[in-house]
Formats: C-alpha cells, structure tokens, sequence
C-alpha cells in the first residue's frame, strides 16, 4: 500500500467517525428534545389553570373582605352566611384544582418566599413577625401565585433609619429601597 | 454529550432575563423557580448573612432597608452601597453579581448542567467603565463573560437582521422603568450603534401611577373620602396595569375595587370603566416625553425618518397601541412585533453567544418541502404524503389499491402542490407498477413511499405487496420552483379554498357511490339467488339510482342516496339479530379499510 492510499484511508475512516459521531449525537439530541418536551408539556398541564386562578383572586378577596364585617342584623347575618357557604364552594372547588391558601399566622416569622410586606410597625421585643394579613396568598401546587400581603414588625431603630434614608436627598439614582 | 451552553443575559435595570441558544438554533428563555421569564433586579441582605435576590427581595423591601434594587444605574462610578446589617461596603458589580449568580443558578438547575459562560446586555450608551463594571460583574458570579454587547444590537439580533444588506434600524425601547432610542448601521454582519438617546426616569410604571391616582380621585368624588392607606395604594396599582394591559386589546375595561374602604355606610364599594380614549388623553404627557429621544437620535444621526429601514420595538410598554401609533407616525415605517418584547434583548444576547462560540454555523440548517408531495388518486383527487414545511430529509409511506377489479397496472402520478385536485397542482413525473396479479378491486396491496434526501431529491417508489414487485422514479428539480412560483400556489389554494372542497366533495361522493355501486354487482352476482326476491329488486333498484345520478353528475341525489344507504347499513349493523344475513351485503361496502385508499385506476390499454 502507497502512503497516498493509506492517507486516503485514514482521512475517510476519520470521516466515517466524524460523521457516526454526528449522526449519534442528533439521535441524543432527539432523545433529549423528546424528554424536555414531555417535561414541559407535564408542567404545562399541571399549571394550566395558573391564568384563570389568578383572575380569580380578586373575587376571592372580595369574599373574604365582605365576610370580615359585622352583620348589624339577624336578616343581614343570614345572608352572610349564605355567602359565606358559596365562598367556601369555591374554595374547595380551587382547592381540587391544587390551588392552597397562604394565612399566616400572627406572630409568625415573615417569610419573603410566601409573603409580600406591604407596610411594617414597630415592635421592639418582636421584630421581623407578621402583625396582620391583609390579603392572603395562594399557591398552586408548588408554585406562588400570588404571596400573602401582609404587614411586618420592625425594631424601632430600624424604623429611623429607614426615616433618614428617605430623606437623605444625597442618595444616588439607585434607591436603597425602604 | 452536551454542549457548552453559553447563556444570553438581559441584565436590567428593574428586570433580568436569560435565555440559552438549544441544539436546533431556537432560542428558549429559562424560567426561573417561580414560573416567570423575568426576574426583578432586586437584592436584600439580612444580619445572618443571608442574600435574598429577585421575586422573593422584592417582596421583602419595605421591611429591610438592606434591599439594593436599580443598582444598574450606579455601575461605572466608584459608589459604594453601604449594607447597614451587615456593615460592609459592597460596589455595584458586587450587588450585580448577585443578581447574575442568582440566574446563573437556576439556569444550571433548569438545564441540568454547570454553565461557566455568558453573553451580558448593557445600554447603548455605557462607556468602557460601564462595560467593564458589567463584565466585572459576570466575572464575580462565576460566569466568563465572552462578549459583552449593546441592548439594541441584541434585540436587532433577535430580529434577524445581520444580514449582508445594509441597513438603518431604529430600536425604541420602552421598558418598566427607563425609556431608550438607539439608531443601528448594520452591514457586513457589523453593527455600528450611531446615536442614542432616551429618558432614564421613564416607564411603564408611569403609566400605572397615573391611572392608580385617577382612581383615587374618582373615589374621593364619589365617595367624598380619600383612600390613602398602603394596601389600598398597592390595591389601586394592581387595578391599574390589570387596566393597562386589558386597554391595549379592547377599547374598555372595567375596574371593580369592592370594598376598598369603610366609611359610616358601611364599605365603600367602587367600580368604573375606563376607556381606551379616556386612558390615552390622561397618560398623553408620558407618552409625549418619548417624542424629544426620538427626534435627538435621528438628528444626531443625521437621518430623516425616511432613511430608516426598519423600526423595532422592545420592552413590555410597548404593548400598549398608543405607542405603537406614536412610532408609526414619527416614522412612518409599521413598527417590527414578531419577537416577545420583554424577551428580546435576552434572546439576542444568546444568539450572540451561539455566533461566539460557533454553534451557529454549526447549526444544520435543515430544508424543508416548500409544497405538498402525493399522488393522484381515484377521480382525480391529490392525496398528499408529505405535507408542506415538513424538515426534510423525510420518508413517508402509505398502502393504496386498485380502483377496478383485474386492474393489471396502476400508474403512479406525482404532484406538487395545496389543491385538493391534482390536475390543479404541478405533476412532477409518473411510473407504472405493471404485473399485479388479478384479483378484486381494492385487494391488492400497493405500498407507496416518498423518500426525500438531504438534497431534496425526491424518490418515489411503489410496490406491490403481494408479488413484491417494484417500482421507483427519482425526481429532480422538484424544488426547481421559484420563491414566486411557490408562493403563486399557495395563494391560489388559499383563493380556491371554497371551490376546491366542493370540488373534492363531489368527487369523494362519486368515489362512494362506485364503490357501493360495485360492491352491490358482486353481492348481486354471489349471493343473488339466496336473497329474498323483494330485498333484491329493491337492491337492485337502488343501485340503479346511483347509477344514473353519477351517470348525470346529479350530486344531490347521489348525497341523499348515499345517506340513506349508510343509514340503513348502520341500522342493519346495530341490530342484534336476525339482520344479520342481509347486513353481510352492505358491510361489505362500508369495508373500508382508512388505510386503503384507491389508487388511480388507470389501466394500461
């Protein structure tokens, strides 16, 4: 065998290689594809109802705040509790669908995972605790869909600085947000 | 196995995104573990030296006086931000750094692999010390930044526009909180950024606070009380883009606050509408002030308007119709949509990445058939075997028959093309498989295969199953056609779409009622003589009928006729007993195998 032949031999068994090793890897990227697609298409069908849920919510809230009041009359207090049945329907219906209330309890440490601090007051001996719920929150599944609005405990001396900070015109563009 | 990912980073000012170049050359955001495609730019340090970054530091802000958010618009300078809990200094790149690692992360955890390297966004106007600042950042994270690139030139990327042609590209970017106007040279695969201008206090936020006010404003002369407490602000915000984004689809929307507040009546309930027009006349100042950028950056290119090839917009605000209007008439080109806005600039910074690391030269771009391939079938009709945009290279078989009984060939007649008829489409070339061995129409079993290669040379072959004889053609030049050719006769589908399926009806109609036809003639010629002699007169009657309706191209009564006939085969088929008999002569017609569909009945002379 010539050198010229032998060449010629190596440069097409190298190409057989090179062109095996390309055709495996579209079969691996198939493969790959194929399992990223189901995963995606099980997360799809898990979280489906996620749009509809949260357009939901704001009629959710608009229970929960018209139960929150004193009924002034036995007649308005039957009424309430009628309402306050179709509520529960329609929370247990949400709750078939994965959906679970976030309620914090009072007291309990503020957690920013599940909890959107929207004002805070001060305790000194109690800091960084949820003091009231003021929406709840709701998760589906695993997933947040919208956090409990709550408002949080700060110690006092926190409280001035944050003061300070806020009127410290010296503060740059970028807000050390408070 | 797997490829070194190169991550496309958005690194924003409120918002982050960042999305990978996958095997196939489309670009995929990666969500992060709360679902969303954006993640705040928000950092909150704690006294336990925990970090919170994105969704969650946000949510924590007001609580914490340790939360950085927009720190962007301190890269570059030599500004420290004092982390009180903590009591440590940490530069902006630092407080970058976070937000970056925090992605890098779960896009490691998304995609099951470590990611060592990434393509970072940065506004068109940063300077060296910006930039450096911003790769800095990235180098800090963990992540070797191979290129940093400009915003606009990013969302021109992901536009598709660094073809050879030279072109002029106006970007808008209108994003949650700044508003930036870039005017690109692209050529030559280069892109020269040649002015800029824009208004950093500017937003989409803007807009919300606006109609968030006019709604406490309508409260208070409603309701004569003025709502001013926290969770009513933030209730009156939400209402407010919920609003937004609704005006930008329909011309009105409803804003419903029920109990918003208590007053001596009880809860104060609120609800009005608000109207597009009503939106736009009281948010029409903001919308003005991106005016002023857009005129600077075309003067500062010495540009008019005209010379603008193309107008992209970028950044979720843009949504909105008024600014789609703005720009259309202060540029008189219709403003670019077709890539997600929030996405954009991310996407392109991947794509970017795929150029560095060369993937995209790698990627196999795969063809595909411009037109339908099949083959003409009984009454002339076209049945498709691989339909139009499938990637080639492909192969797709299906099993056909003969259309008469004895039929000793059939011809194989290959069309390209979207009608339903296959005289309307292009015939690319035909063969005859000789030799089948005489049986019943519609028994013997011929197997067609279209096999189109890398090239896009088709290859037709049919065989016959049963004496495995074969037959093939090779077609050259089936992609022949021209770009105008090709859309030519998708159009002319399109038009002919009403007509060509009456078309089709009528034919798949007669087809039937052949095939009933026949399967009548030979239930008659088997079974004849054991039928109840009314049964058969009124079989024969009925065959009759169909007979001279398709003699008479009579469509009506061959419809209604045909229907009665499946009718009473169905009921003949649904009785439990007794019918049995007599079903066996009808079943036989309704034989049809869905696989089987009768192959031109040609025959040689």
């Amino acid at each position: 065998m010539n050198k010229d032949s032998e060449n010629n031999e190596k440069k097409l068994l190298d190409e057989v290689a090179h062109w095996k090793n390309e055709y495996y890897r579209v079969y691996a990227d198939m493969e790959n594809l194929r399992k990223r697609v189901e995963a995606e298409h099980r997360q799809a069908l898990k979280y489906r109802v996620e749009g509809f849920i949260s357009d939901l919510l704001p009629i959710l809230d608009g229970f929960h705040m018209a139960l929150q009041h004193e009924p002034s009359s036995v007649e308005m207090k039957n009424f309430l509790t009628g309402f306050e049945f179709i509520y529960r329907n329609l929370v247990s219906v949400l709750e078939n669908e994965g959906v679970q209330e976030i309620n914090p309890s009072l007291e309990c440490e503020f957690n920013p995972d599940s909890m959107q601090a929207v004002e805070t007051v001060i305790d000194n001996e109690h800091p960084n605790v949820v003091k009231k719920v003021v929406t709840k929150g709701y998760k589906l599944h695993d997933r947040l869909i919208r956090p409990a609005m709550v408002v949080v405990s700060v110690a006092e001396e926190k409280k001035n600085d944050e003061a300070n900070e806020a009127n410290n015109e010296n503060n740059k563009d970028v807000e050390i947000d408070a | 196995m797997a490829k070194e990912i190169i991550l496309g980073i958005d690194l924003g000012t409120t918002n982050s995104v960042v999305s990978y170049l996958q095997a196939d050359g489309t670009v995929k955001v990666i969500p992060n573990p709360e679902g969303t495609m954006t993640t705040p730019s928000v950092v909150a340090f704690k006294a336990s030296g925990e970090e919170i970054v994105g969704n969650a530091a946000k949510r924590q802000a007001v609580t914490n006086p340790d939360t950085v958010s927009s720190v962007k618009r301190l890269m570059g300078s030599s500004e420290k931000l004092h982390i009180k809990c903590l009591n440590k200094d940490f530069t902006p790149q630092e407080i970058s750094a976070k937000v970056l690692a925090y992605m890098k992360k779960y896009a490691e955890e998304n995609l099951g692999q470590k990611i060592s390297k990434a393509v970072i966004t940065c506004p068109a106007y940063f300077n060296d010390a910006q930039r450096q600042a911003t790769k800095d950042a990235g180098q800090i994270a963990g992540l070797d930044v191979v290129r940093i690139i400009n915003e606009p030139t990013a969302a021109a990327l992901a536009y598709g526009l660094d073809k050879e042609k030279s072109e002029k590209i106006l970007v808008y970017d209108l994003g949650g909180g700044t508003f930036d106007v870039s005017i690109l040279d692209i050529g030559d695969g280069t892109f020269e950024v040649v002015s800029t201008a824009g208004d950093n206090k500017l937003g989409g936020d803007d807009w919300d606070k606006v109609v968030a006010d006019w709604i406490r404003a309508q409260i208070k002369i409603e309701h004569g009380v003025d709502v001013s407490d926290k969770m009513a602000q933030q209730r009156f915000l939400d209402a407010a883009e919920k609003a937004k984004i609704e005006l930008s689809s329909s011309l009105q929307t409803t804003i419903s606050l029920p109990f918003i507040a208590m007053s001596s009546n009880g809860p104060i309930n609120f609800e009005t509408t608000l109207s597009r027009a009503k939106f736009q006349d009281m948010t029409k100042h903001l919308l003005a002030r991106t005016e002023e950028p857009v005129r600077r950056a075309l003067s500062d290119a010495q540009l008019t308007a005209n010379d603008l090839d193309q107008v992209i917009l970028i950044g979720g605000s843009i949504r909105m119709p008024a600014v789609q209007e703005l720009v259309k008439r202060l540029t008189g080109k219709t403003p670019n949509l077709s890539v997600n806005p929030d996405e954009a600039v991310s996407i392109g910074a991947a794509i970017q990445g795929g150029v560095v690391s060369g993937d995209i030269k790698d990627v196999v771009l795969l063809d595909v058939t411009p037109l339908t391939l099949g083959i003409e079938t009984l009454g002339g009709m076209m049945t498709p075997l691989i339909t139009r945009n499938t990637t080639i290279p492909t192969t797709k078989s299906q099993i056909f028959s003969t259309a008469a009984d004895n039929q000793p060939a059939v011809d194989i007649m290959v069309y390209q093309g979207e009608r339903p008829m296959a005289a309307d489409n292009k015939l690319l070339g035909h063969f005859q498989l000789t030799g089948i061995k005489p049986a019943r129409r519609g028994e013997p079993r011929i197997e067609v295969t279209f096999n189109i290669d890398v090239n896009g040379i088709v290859k037709v072959s049919a065989k016959d199953l049963d004496s495995q004889k074969e037959q093939e053609i090779t077609i050259s030049g089936s992609n022949g056609l021209s770009k105008e050719e090709i859309d030519r006769m998708v159009r002319e589908a399109e038009a002919n779409a009403e007509a060509d399926a009456k078309r089709k009806e009528e034919v798949e109609l007669k087809n039937k009622a052949e095939q009933y036809i026949n399967s009548i003639d030979q239930a008659l010629q088997e079974k004849g003589d054991s039928l109840d002699p009314t049964q058969k007169e009124q079989t024969q009657k009925l065959r009759d009928e169909l007979k001279a309706a398709l003699d008479n191209n009579d469509i009506a009564t061959l419809r209604t006729r045909i229907g009665e006939l499946e009718k009473a085969a169905e009921m003949m088929a649904n009785t439990p007993s007794g019918a049995q008999a007599q079903g066996n002569s009808t079943s036989d017609t309704s034989n049809n195998n869905d696989d089987v569909i009768d192959a031109d009945s040609k025959m040689k002379n």
